[in-house]
């Protein structure tokens, strides 16, 4: 039973790094632009995530060691350096996006400009974690973020239609705007498949003391963590379909997106949006900027884990503290936060196969993980993940510029 | 053995897959189509569409308490440099002089609309909210229109 109170690591997981202001976007667009047309991307990039997540786990269970640090000391520094950098950039901008996900929320609420939230929002999000253990910050996250079930109770009340939701399932070619309908499609696995959320999920197992007695939980974990944030998204591109595109509302900016929930829930639907927008960005944050500080601590092999106090790893706690400010100064200057969320969807997309790559290798170490290392069905997949991120890596960009990402 | 498994693995699948990457961008990259100028400009404009449903919409929420004055406000805002954006865009398109005639009356009666219902949610008059919000409605079937019939 204890062991599956852990689930909060694979809802945190989920609620962080699967249904964050990336997901909020590629769902609202997806549904808004072309109906149920795209549930499938979410499908099979679930797939896909559960099977990482479950790896990264299974790695941690097993060795006692997070994915960073491994991969340096069995393939050298050297190796890990370029996979390290391009995770470095590409997770700063995801933090940056989440930032403004938490200022555009409040925005919302209040009416104030988004740029004049980012520098409190950055130095509360900093104070939590600064004040608080890997547990805390694992339960309030995952029980916050039941609020988010708004969505999948908004797609309900909706009576959308079964048979066309049915069809969203299986893989179609849209009538048209062929570059814009592939451009939210590699969003929405680029946001799915977010490269630095099996990085965090293996540290996350190492800071909760997992040992192989959870390697069967962390299949479960993995499966209904990651299928809450999936459940999520698919409902949110349901209700986009059902509220904003019989109207022909795309989503452009975020204020379009705010109406999602309004013929739901028409009293407190708007509300419901802002708040599941900001815990879901914060919890993200909160992630995101972790996952950023375990791997430079990990990387250069210094003391870390947000169970100990600042002061007995302090260049791990500085990490956190200047990403978390410098991830606020795009905001500040007025970026736009849609944008900068399809800018950080195409380089998730982008950097995958280069993080994907070492951790694969790893997974198949036997001298490592005994028994545990990855069979037959664990390592097709990969090689299907590796196929499609290569793709994504390649169509990311280009489809991103041509297509707008919806 | 150890060592000489990293050396190998460090220099080798890195420098593959940047170069798989680099054959594969450099296919995708073509598929940019060329398009018409009406065709161009008619994407380029394609926001003010939404945004006029959105505008429609948002009118709906606020007369239904659904939505804060603040957020509608905010909104108006940004589909103001939508319609700003559309109206330069028509300005120098190389599209026939039809369409651009068209489009720019369309993008100047949405920004009248947008101004009319800024100034209804302002004064929480009632009446004059219901009154743009159809003539939204009304702009954003004509925008259909034009888009339908690829401009023309």
């Amino acid at each position: 039973m204890k062991k599956w109170l852990q689930l909060g690591l694979g809802i945190l997981t989920a609620v962080g790094g699967f249904f964050d202001m990336g997901a909020m976007a590629t769902s609202a667009q997806a549904g808004a632009n072309f109906r149920f047309q795209l549930l499938w991307a979410v499908a099979v990039a679930t797939l896909m995530v559960v099977f990482l997540v479950e790896m990264s786990g299974r790695f941690a269970a097993v060795s006692n060691k997070a994915l960073p640090d491994a991969i340096r000391e069995h393939f050298g520094f050297t190796f890990w350096v370029v996979p390290f950098l391009v995770l470095s950039l590409s997770t700063f901008l995801v933090l940056a996006t989440e930032i403004g996900g938490i200022c555009f929320a409040l925005h919302l609420v209040t009416g104030l400009p988004t740029p004049l939230m980012a520098l409190p929002v950055a130095v509360l999000t900093w104070l939590f974690l600064w004040r608080s253990t890997f547990s805390t910050i694992e339960n309030s996250t995952s029980l916050l973020g039941l609020i988010t079930l708004a969505f999948v109770v908004a797609a309900f009340r909706h009576h959308p239609p079964a048979h066309e939701v049915l069809q969203g399932f299986v893989p179609s070619l849209p009538g048209e705007d062929p570059l814009k309908y592939w451009a939210i499609a590699v969003s929405i696995v680029g946001a799915v498949l977010s490269p630095y959320l099996f990085y965090f999920y293996s540290s996350g197992a190492v800071e909760d003391h997992w040992d192989e007695s959870y390697v069967g939980v962390n299949r479960g974990i993995a499966a209904i963590g990651m299928g809450f944030g999936s459940v999520i998204s698919l409902a949110g591109i349901v209700v986009a379909a059902m509220a904003l595109a019989p109207r022909g509302i795309q989503v452009d900016d975020y204020h379009q997106a705010a109406l999602m929930l309004t013929d739901a829930f028409p009293f407190w639907g708007f509300l419901l949006f802002a708040v599941s927008m900001g815990i879901a960005c914060l919890g993200a944050a909160l992630e995101v900027a972790l996952a950023m500080a375990y791997s430079l601590a990990q990387t250069f092999g210094w003391n870390w884990g947000e169970n100990l106090d600042p002061r007995e790893d302090a260049r791990f706690s500085t990490v956190y503290t200047v990403v978390l400010l410098l991830a606020a100064l795009p905001i500040l200057f007025g970026v736009d936060p849609l944008k900068l969320t399809i800018l950080a969807m195409a380089s998730e997309a982008a950097v995958l196969p280069f993080v994907a790559l070492p951790f694969v290798l790893l997974m198949n170490d036997r001298k490592l993980l005994k028994e545990h290392a990855n069979g037959w069905i664990s390592n097709t997949v990969a090689g299907i993940v590796l196929l499609v991120a290569l793709v994504l890596t390649a169509v990311s960009i280009p489809l991103a510029l041509l297509g707008g990402g919806g | 053995m150890q060592r000489r498994f990293s050396r190998r693995w460090s220099r080798r699948p890195l420098a593959a897959l940047s170069a798989i990457v680099v054959a594969l961008t450099a296919v995708t990259l073509p598929a940019c189509q060329k398009k018409s100028p009406e065709e161009d400009l008619l994407k380029k404009v394609e926001p003010v569409g939404s945004w006029l449903a959105s505008l429609e919409m948002t009118g709906r929420k606020w007369l239904a308490n659904s939505v804060p004055t603040s957020f509608a406000k905010n909104s108006l805002s940004a589909a103001g440099k939508a319609f700003d954006k559309a109206a330069e865009e028509t300005a120098k398109s190389e599209a026939g002089p039809e369409v651009r005639a068209r489009l720019g009356q369309l993008v100047s009666e949405a920004r009248a609309a947008g101004a009319g219902l800024r100034r209804g949610i302002e004064a929480g008059d009632r009446g004059a909210v219901a009154r743009e919000v159809g003539r939204l409605a009304q702009l954003h079937r004509r925008f259909d229109a034009i888009e339908g019939g690829g401009g023309s």
